[in-house]
């Protein structure tokens, strides 16, 4: 179990994220890991246990927030990029607002019973199609496509950058999913099944407007350390659950006459697959050791974190899957799983190779 | 201009690396003339396939599959029998058309462009058809291809499978040295008139919509090598059955059954290969139950490569379409001078793939399992005489016990030893490089097409799925690496261990560094 840096006082609630993972996600990980999983269950659960109001009801440390992910993530990521989506919409909310403005939008979401709110995977956000905005009497109406928004299937409300008319830059809104001008078309995917993801078409949607105009890209620049980790963190835990399977099942599998993991050749992929989980939990670690989300050391840190960790969850959860040999690709042991998963997850961020030329704008 | 005398060019050429495991036989100066015309004839039939039937059907055979895995794609399997791609690579003394072998791999190479799933459903009745003919038995190979011939006149399709891999035997099965230590568990015992056969086989590829197994067994689990035989079990046989179809992450167009025996009684006349029957040919039978499988898997395995290349292709297909239209920062995706570079490096991935596999399969063709098929006497009359002349001339040859004792003669001749070694090492060279090339690619196009790349309706995400699977099948790429040592690398350098064989030795144990540890404490 990867172990950050957590204040004691924080330690009950470890528990119980710890014995959520292990009671009540990984036995439905694989019944769950269906496309256009419709299964709302764990996600009720993970609501109930506050895993969708980590960020509202106490000042929760990213450090603290990587080890609640990389923790589910051992056994499945779909609840972790739930809360990793929510987290964001939530973050660019509280970016925007505060006081009372804040608690309009909470109690909202406090009537819906702990479902998440919704959000689109992106690096920046020149990267995607975004709708149009258009204010009539100081309300406002969205038309156009949203693609890839996670848990458009599952949440009530979302939180989507629009444009508005002679404004050259971004700004958000909050549009409920329920309203009758919108049209959801389920998208499957190939990981992260219970989490969901759909494409909503916006048809003169009636929308809110979460702080100020134009102001977007601000909002989302000062979220983007605090996410990236949390990305980081998924990976890692992906990362970690490959490895015990593959350490479990490589200590009681035959070949040859002797146990699998008495040939050399799977100790070497097997230390190497240990090499790269030390090093990623080495990177958390580090981020954990830096207080301030906003200092530009530590954005550059997390997004190269997530850069790399990502990337190297696609490798790793592939040689978990190596070492069972045909059952590695087999349903049964979760390792296929676990590579979908972790490709997915890669994306959450948006283009990774776009993400390296924003990471070196970033660095100088 | 300085030249080299005959005899510095033999004594250099005599250096290592060996010529032969360099140069493609047709290179080397044996004739392989027609090929090209079966190749263009391969590729222009499975590009016009893909437009007609793959493209039309490929996702919801992947989608019913996903939602109830034990669904077959029978009518796609039945098209392709229409189309003869059953028979096709059929020699034509066999009642096939008799295409050049080395014609199919860049056939699948373009359906698996497409989908690989489909590809396999095709390709893989061709490695059941390779460890059909790697027993040389010519009476048992006569009537099996007869009847695939027979399918594809009367429309019900006659489909070969290779019946290999055990629940607690995977690469065991596939390599002597780890099977002598294996635990095998499909036996079977003398009886009159034939054998008694027990026991179970996973992971088939295509197992359930096939007509006859080539069942790989042994009858003793203690001496598996020396006991190794191969029997032809069919359809109907009595306590043959399927058991489980597996539910796997991709290919899910081509099932992978578990096979169950209980008590088949096989007669002599379906034995294709055992320690009894075989007529010495020079080698210990312990080397031709190795050469047996090996030379099945060397021919199908350039296939698997084939497959690789194909996925290779396909995701580099999909991140080119992606990055024409796909607008970043203002700019089109492709305009981006780091999206042309990793399009550039998937393009020679393919490229590197293709000549990788082609080469291996040339090796195959001349001096792996089709040795038969391409020498000096038999290539031009068996290529250019219509199937019924061979019919009248070939045919009633084949039934004779002489006719498979001359061909084992020719094909596990010990001269041969080198030429067999490169090309069971040049066909596992493809296999393990371009599997892990197939895998690369679907990552590099994951890069450049983000989210977008993961969405069941794009094509990107069965590429990835489906590529995972070529790194594990036909030998996983770890077992595949130590056969190209073996074969390619130990045999020139002295005192090489490989596998269990004086491993207390060679290889420190987990055990043996225990014992250490506790010692030196």
């Amino acid at each position: 179990m990867i172990e950050l840096f957590i204040l004691d006082a924080y330690m009950p609630h470890i528990k119980l994220i710890r014995d959520f993972a292990r009671k009540d996600c990984a036995p439905l990980a694989l019944c769950n890991d269906i496309p256009l999983n419709t299964c709302d269950d764990l996600m009720q659960k993970a609501g109930e246990i506050g895993c969708f109001n980590l960020t509202e009801d106490y000042e929760i440390t990213p450090g603290l927030l990587a080890q609640i992910l990389a923790t589910i993530s051992e056994v499945d990521a779909s609840i972790p990029v739930m809360i990793f989506t929510h987290t964001a919409a939530w973050s660019i909310l509280s970016e925007a607002l505060d006081g009372s403005e804040l608690s309009q939008f909470q109690n909202e979401i406090d009537q819906t019973a702990n479902i998440p709110l919704a959000f689109q995977s992106y690096s920046c956000l020149d990267e995607i199609d975004m709708p149009q905005a258009e204010e009539h009497n100081g309300k406002f109406f969205l038309k156009g496509k949203v693609s890839n928004l996670v848990l458009a299937n599952k949440a009530r409300f979302a939180v989507i950058p629009a444009r508005i008319k002679k404004y050259p830059g971004v700004t958000y809104f909050w549009v409920d999913l329920t309203d009758k001008s919108t049209k959801l078309k389920a998208v499957a995917t190939l990981g992260n099944h219970a989490c969901g993801m759909g494409d909503l078409e916006l048809d003169q949607t009636s929308a809110i407007l979460i702080g100020r105009k134009n102001k977007g890209e601000e909002y989302f620049d000062n979220i983007v350390g605090k996410m990236a980790m949390a990305a980081a963190a998924i990976s890692t835990g992906i990362m970690n659950g490959s490895l015990k399977t593959a350490l479990e099942y490589t200590a009681q599998r035959q070949q040859g006459g002797r146990l699998i993991n008495e040939w050399p050749e799977v100790q070497a992929l097997l230390g190497n697959m240990g090499a790269q989980v030390r090093t990623a939990e080495s990177a958390l670690h580090h981020l954990c050791g830096i207080s301030n989300i906003k200092d530009a050391d530590f954005i550059r840190s997390a997004c190269a974190a997530a850069l790399q960790l990502c990337q190297m969850a696609c490798y790793v959860t592939s040689d978990g899957a190596q070492l069972l040999g045909g059952y590695g690709y087999m349903k049964d042991f979760g390792q296929e799983k676990r590579i979908r998963d972790a490709v997915q997850t890669s994306m959450l961020l948006g283009l990774p190779a776009y993400r390296k030329t924003l990471l070196f704008e970033m660095m100088i | 201009m300085k030249t080299v005398s005959k005899r510095e060019l033999q004594k250099l050429l005599a250096v290592g690396p060996d010529i032969g495991d360099i140069l493609p036989p047709n290179i080397a100066g044996i004739n392989t003339s027609g090929i090209g015309d079966d190749v263009k004839r391969a590729v222009a039939l499975a590009r016009k396939f893909n437009e007609e039937v793959v493209k039309p059907v490929y996702k919801k055979i992947d989608q019913a599959v996903q939602i109830d895995h034990d669904y077959l794609p029978w009518e796609f399997i039945k098209t392709a029998n229409e189309w003869g791609f059953y028979t096709l690579w059929i020699p034509k003394m066999f009642g096939g058309a008799g295409w050049h072998m080395a014609s199919i791999y860049i056939f699948l190479e373009e359906i698996a462009s497409c989908c690989c799933g489909l590809s396999n459903v095709i390709g893989v009745h061709y490695l059941g058809m390779s460890s059909l003919m790697t027993g040389f038995n010519m009476k048992v190979i006569k009537k099996v291809l007869g009847e695939v011939v027979q399918g594809e006149k009367t429309g019900v399709p006659c489909l070969i499978s290779l019946a290999l891999t055990e629940p607690a035997a995977g690469s065991d099965v596939e390599e002597n040295e780890l099977l002598e230590q294996g635990k095998v568990g499909t036996i079977a015992k003398r009886v009159e008139g034939g054998y008694r056969l027990n026991g179970a086989k996973c992971f088939i590829s295509g197992g359930h919509y096939s007509t006859w197994h080539i069942t790989v067994c042994y009858g003793d689990r203690k001496r598996p090598a020396e006991t190794f035989m191969l029997f032809a079990i069919r359809n109907g046989m009595p306590g043959f059955s399927f058991g489980a179809k597996e539910n796997k992450m991709g290919q899910r167009a081509c099932v992978a059954s578990e096979l169950i025996y209980e008590d088949v009684f096989v007669p002599d006349d379906l034995v294709m290969i055992s320690p009894d029957t075989f007529k010495d040919t020079g080698l210990s039978y312990y080397d031709v139950s190795n050469m047996t499988i090996e030379s099945a898997l060397a021919a199908s395995r350039p296939g698997v490569g084939a497959f690789a290349c194909g996925i290779a292709r396909g995701a580099y297909e999909a991140a080119l379409a992606y990055a024409e239209t796909k607008m970043v920062g203002g700019a089109r995706l492709i305009n981006h001078q780091y999206a042309q570079n990793i399009l550039a490096e998937m393009h020679k991935n393919v490229a590197m793939a293709r000549l990788t596999y082609i080469q291996a399969a040339q090796f195959t063709c001349i001096w792996g399992l089709f040795r038969i098929l391409h020498q000096t006497w038999s290539y031009r009359p068996l290529r250019i005489l219509p199937r019924s002349i061979q019919a009248v001339l070939i045919k009633p040859f084949l039934n004779l016990k002489l006719t498979t004792n001359v061909v084992r003669k020719i094909c596990y001749n010990p001269k041969n030893l080198k030429e067999y070694q490169a090309a069971i090492a040049w066909a596992s060279i493809a296999k393990f490089g371009i599997s892990d090339i197939g895998y690369i690619n679907c990552m590099l196009a994951a890069q450049l097409m983000g989210v977008d790349g993961t969405r069941q309706d794009h094509n990107l995400e069965k590429h990835l799925r489906d590529s995972k699977l070529l790194q594990i099948y036909e030998g996983t790429n770890q077992l595949n690496r130590q056969i190209v040592f073996k074969h390619m690398i130990a045999r020139d350098v002295d005192g090489v261990e490989m596998f269990a064989k004086k491993a207390e030795q060679s290889i420190p144990t987990i055990h043996m560094l225990q014992q250490r540890r506790a010692s030196n404490d």
